[in-house]
């Protein structure tokens, strides 16, 4: 997988996972503001219940005075006054800043003026209430309709929002009024007409919003703050009360999260409650921002996670392909090795034999083809020339684990055999106890060795034995005859005129004769004889197990005889010598090698003395006359 | 002493002083199997289209209660609050009677009722909110429904008030007008109406802009509310008694044919 598709993945697990945490937060703010919005939706339909219940604590006020003022001769105003001041209107009617009677004046001049309706007493006698004597509150539109309107129904009608003088300072507050008709002859007629024309005048009582709403203070324990308006217009002109004093933007308020109309006394007011501006959290806000940090965070995690784990995944994909590359790789070297050595290697179970596998140089140096030996028992070969050999190999397998440079001789196919060695190592492969063999051809080797040794015991011009190794024959030959009692003799022989055939044909010929010469030595003794060159045209001859002296010198000149023969070398050189040669009889001319040397040497110089073409037998005590001789 | 005792023993001095004041003071006490006038009685009317309206002190509830009070000859002290408070005073005991109620499963244990008429509920949506049904109008998410606290409907126009009120999409109001007023200002965008309601919409600039939906429930039985904290259940059987009379002789019907044309009226009354 590439890079940028486990990026795409692990961006896709992130969006996913984004989503659903988004998807989590959006349901828990959902819940949130339906849960809240049903708290603020109890919190006002209390509320409005107590401002309901507070309605008509006023109305009862206004009733009673209603029903004072509609005895008979009750009508006074020291009744009133006594009457208001027997309420004790407490905190239970805080907002009601007092209660009095508007009288209806009918209308007195020109046709088309309207009636007047002026405060005729108001209690208590207040700053702000005596103001109101005398005011004409039907000359006001708002607080006409209210007063139309209680007096066309016969019930407590309030009006639209007034501004009323506070009580001894400040400045007006928003309220409004209370009416409560009073018709001539106290209660009400049956039909509006009626009504309208029994009207004498209006029970008012002006009320505060503010106070009203803060003598309910502690009700409203809403999230947000509450704004309460005439009308269902939420402006700032209709603005009655409000807990967070703020004033309208332009076009109006902010839309309310929960908003209750009220209808009382004929009019609507609407509470509304809006947010909170400050920096006060809305109920189960935190909840949410938790859930929303930490689905974020989980996202995160889990594409960090995704991507780890594709990269793992992947990075041991790759590992995988490296490892199979380089054990095929390794196998094809492996193949490669084992059939390109050319010695011989083959596998094979140790239980069975069975041949699990060959190599090339294994066909090559036995002829089996391959698909002829796998399978097949390894003794079913017979591969051993020697079957002592193999158990030899098998007990070193079972004993130590290995066989080590066995030499051993092979058959072949064909039934050919060569020298190899063999080496063997245990070995398990897919849980078979196995063993590898290695078998090396050494047969050339073994060749080589053969002409090294050949050559380094040989003269190399004539093939016959060097001084070395006729010295170890001569040597084995006298211990053979010491140990059986028999008798041996050794004879010196030196080609007679060599040298000149040498100056004068040049040294091939001379080479060539020295061959022939040996040729026709060779041909005169027997297989149990050895001749030797020790040197130039000098040869040396061992011939072990004779019977007397007789024996020797007729050999010895059979050989003179040969070599008297004329020699026709290089095809046309006819070339004539002659052989002088000592000999020395064991143990009769001598104990030891050097004794019977030393003589057979002395009797062919007294050969050469005596005219050459000659066969001298050593003379007992010539020895000692030679070094007389010689010393004197 | 248990409620029910006190009930009883409370209907026995009744009918003890019933019968000691026919006496002297027969045209204080009802009819022979009328109700018994043992107190004044307080009846509460709720401001709603033409059932009541409180500018001019009357409608159908209004006349209803005051045939109620003149066949009874007891004494009725009527008033006028929100429909809220009337249920809540009506279970509490502290009211005795009220109009036009439906009954559920709720009010069954605090009420009796003795039906005088029946109608159906509809749903009134603005034009501009494209809804044809009730399922259509809950789901779109941004549609605000306007309720009377204290109104229950039939089931399916019940359904879809409880359903959007846990979804805090119903405004409240304790009364009808507003509705109106906020409904052609678009802050909410349907309400539940009754045949009273006709005239009003029928009258306003409402009706080039809103829709009547029909809510596919039955037309639900209205009737006289009789608190039974307040009223025995012998007495409630009188009243019943009454009731029934008043739909027998057609007296219903006539207070009906008043505000509605005849067949409508006829509809209503006779189910």
């Amino acid at each position: 997988m590439k890079p940028i598709h486990r990026l795409l993945i692990a961006l896709g697990v992130f969006i996913a996972a984004s989503g659903i945490g988004y998807w989590l937060w959006e349901q828990e703010v959902s819940q949130n503001r339906i849960a809240e919005r049903a708290r603020l939706n109890s919190s006002l339909r209390e509320t409005a219940s107590v401002v309901e219940q507070r309605m008509l604590a006023y109305e009862q006020v206004a009733r009673a005075v209603q029903g004072l003022l509609s005895l008979p001769g009750h009508a006074d105003r020291a009744k009133l006054q006594q009457f208001a001041e027997a309420l004790q209107l407490g905190a239970d009617f805080a907002g009601m800043d007092g209660i009095g009677v508007a009288l209806r004046v009918p209308a007195a001049g020109p046709a088309g003026s309207t009636a007047r309706a002026p405060v005729v007493q108001m209690e208590p006698a207040s700053p702000g209430n005596r103001r109101l004597i005398g005011t004409d509150l039907q000359a006001d539109p708002v607080l006409r309709l209210a007063m139309d309107a209680a007096r066309d129904s016969g019930r407590a009608a309030i009006s639209g929002k007034v501004w009323l003088a506070s009580v001894g300072q400040g400045a007006a507050r928003a309220g409004f009024m209370m009416f409560l008709p009073l018709y001539t002859g106290g209660t009400a007629p049956g039909t509006v007409a009626a009504r309208q024309a029994a009207i004498s005048g209006w029970v008012v009582a002006p009320v505060r919003v503010d106070e009203l709403m803060a003598s309910l203070h502690g009700l409203w324990s809403g999230a947000g703050g509450i704004r309460i308006h005439d009308g269902v217009e939420l402006t700032q002109a209709s603005l009655l009360y409000s807990t967070t004093g703020g004033t309208a933007q332009e076009g109006g308020f902010a839309a309310p999260l929960v908003t209750e109309y009220l209808v009382m006394g004929g009019r609507t007011w609407a509470l509304a409650v809006h947010p909170y501006a400050g920096p006060s959290p809305p109920f189960g806000r935190q909840v949410a921002d938790i859930i929303a940090v930490a689905a974020l965070v989980l996202s995160l995690l889990l594409s960090a996670l995704t991507w780890v784990l594709l990269s793992g995944r992947s990075r041991a994909l790759q590992e995988a392909r490296r490892m199979t590359a380089e054990l095929r790789e390794s196998k094809d070297h492996f193949e490669l090795i084992f059939n390109a050595s050319p010695d011989s290697v083959l596998i094979a179970r140790q239980d069975s034999g069975e041949i699990l596998n060959v190599n090339d140089g294994f066909c090559r140096m036995t002829g089996y083809g391959r698909a002829a030996v796998i399978g097949r028992s390894l003794d079913a070969l017979d591969l051993w020339d020697n079957p002592q050999e193999r158990e030899r190999c098998q007990n070193e397998l079972r004993q130590h684990g290995l066989c080590d440079n066995l030499e051993a001789v092979f058959r072949t196919c064909g039934g050919a055999t060569f020298v190899g060695i063999m080496s063997a190592r245990t070995a398990s492969f897919n849980g078979v106890r196995c063993f590898v063999g290695v078998i090396r051809d050494i047969g050339e080797r073994k060749a080589a060795e053969l002409r090294i040794t050949h050559m380094a015991q040989h003269d190399p011009l004539t093939g016959l034995p060097n001084r070395a190794l006729f010295a170890d024959r001569l040597q084995h030959a006298i211990q053979q005859a010491r140990r059986e009692q028999s008798r041996l003799a050794l004879m010196y022989l030196d080609l007679d005129r060599f040298k000149p055939v040498n100056d004068t044909l040049g040294h091939a010929v001379g080479d060539l004769l020295l061959q022939a010469a040996a040729s026709r030595m060779l041909e005169c003794v027997r297989e149990s004889d050895t001749v030797g060159r020790i040197g130039g045209d000098e040869f040396i001859v061992l011939l072990p197990n004779v019977k007397d002296e007789q024996d020797v010198l007729l050999v010895a000149e059979k050989i003179r005889l040969a070599l008297d023969e004329p020699f026709v070398l290089a095809g046309s050189h006819r070339i004539s010598v002659s052989s002088s040669a000592g000999v020395a009889i064991y143990p009769e001319h001598g104990s030891d090698e050097i004794r019977l040397q030393q003589n057979a040497d002395l009797a062919m110089y007294r050969a050469k003395a005596r005219g050459r073409n000659r066969v001298e037998l050593y003379l007992p005590n010539e020895a000692a006359q030679a070094s007389a001789g010689s010393g004197s | 002493m248990s409620p029910v005792l006190f009930s009883r023993a409370a209907s026995l001095i009744r009918y003890g002083l019933c019968l000691l004041l026919s006496l002297g003071f027969a045209g204080h006490c009802a009819a022979a199997g009328g109700p018994v006038c043992s107190r004044p009685f307080a009846l509460a009317l709720h401001e709603h289209g033409l059932l009541y309206s409180a500018a001019t002190d009357t409608g159908i509830d209004k006349d209803f209660s005051d045939e109620l009070a003149r066949r009874s000859g007891c004494r009725i002290s009527v008033s006028v609050m929100p429909r809220a408070r009337i249920w809540q005073l009506i279970e509490s005991g502290a009211l005795d009677f009220s109009l036009s109620g439906i009954t559920n499963e709720a009010r069954e244990k605090f009420a009796g009722f003795a039906w005088y008429f029946s109608n159906k509920y509809y749903l009134l949506v603005r034009n501009d909110s494209n809804v044809r049904d009730l399922r259509g109008f809950e789901r779109n998410p941004k549609l605000q429904l306007g309720a009377i606290r204290g109104f229950r409907y039939g089931p399916s126009a019940n359904r879809l008030v409880d359903t959007l009120t846990e979804r805090g999409r119903v405004t409240y109001s304790t009364g009808l007008d507003p509705l109106y007023e906020i409904l052609a200002l678009d802050r909410i965008q349907g309400m539940i109406i009754e045949p009273f309601d006709y005239s009003q919409v029928a009258g306003s600039t409402i009706r080039s802009m809103t829709t009547i939906v029909e809510t596919g429930d039955d037309p639900v039985a209205h009737g006289l509310i009789m608190s039974k904290r307040s009223i025995s259940s012998a007495e409630q059987a009188r009243w019943r008694e009454l009731v029934a009379a008043m739909r027998a002789d057609g007296t219903v019907l006539r207070i009906f044919e008043k505000y509605f044309s005849a067949p409508l009226a006829r509809s209503m009354t006779l189910f």
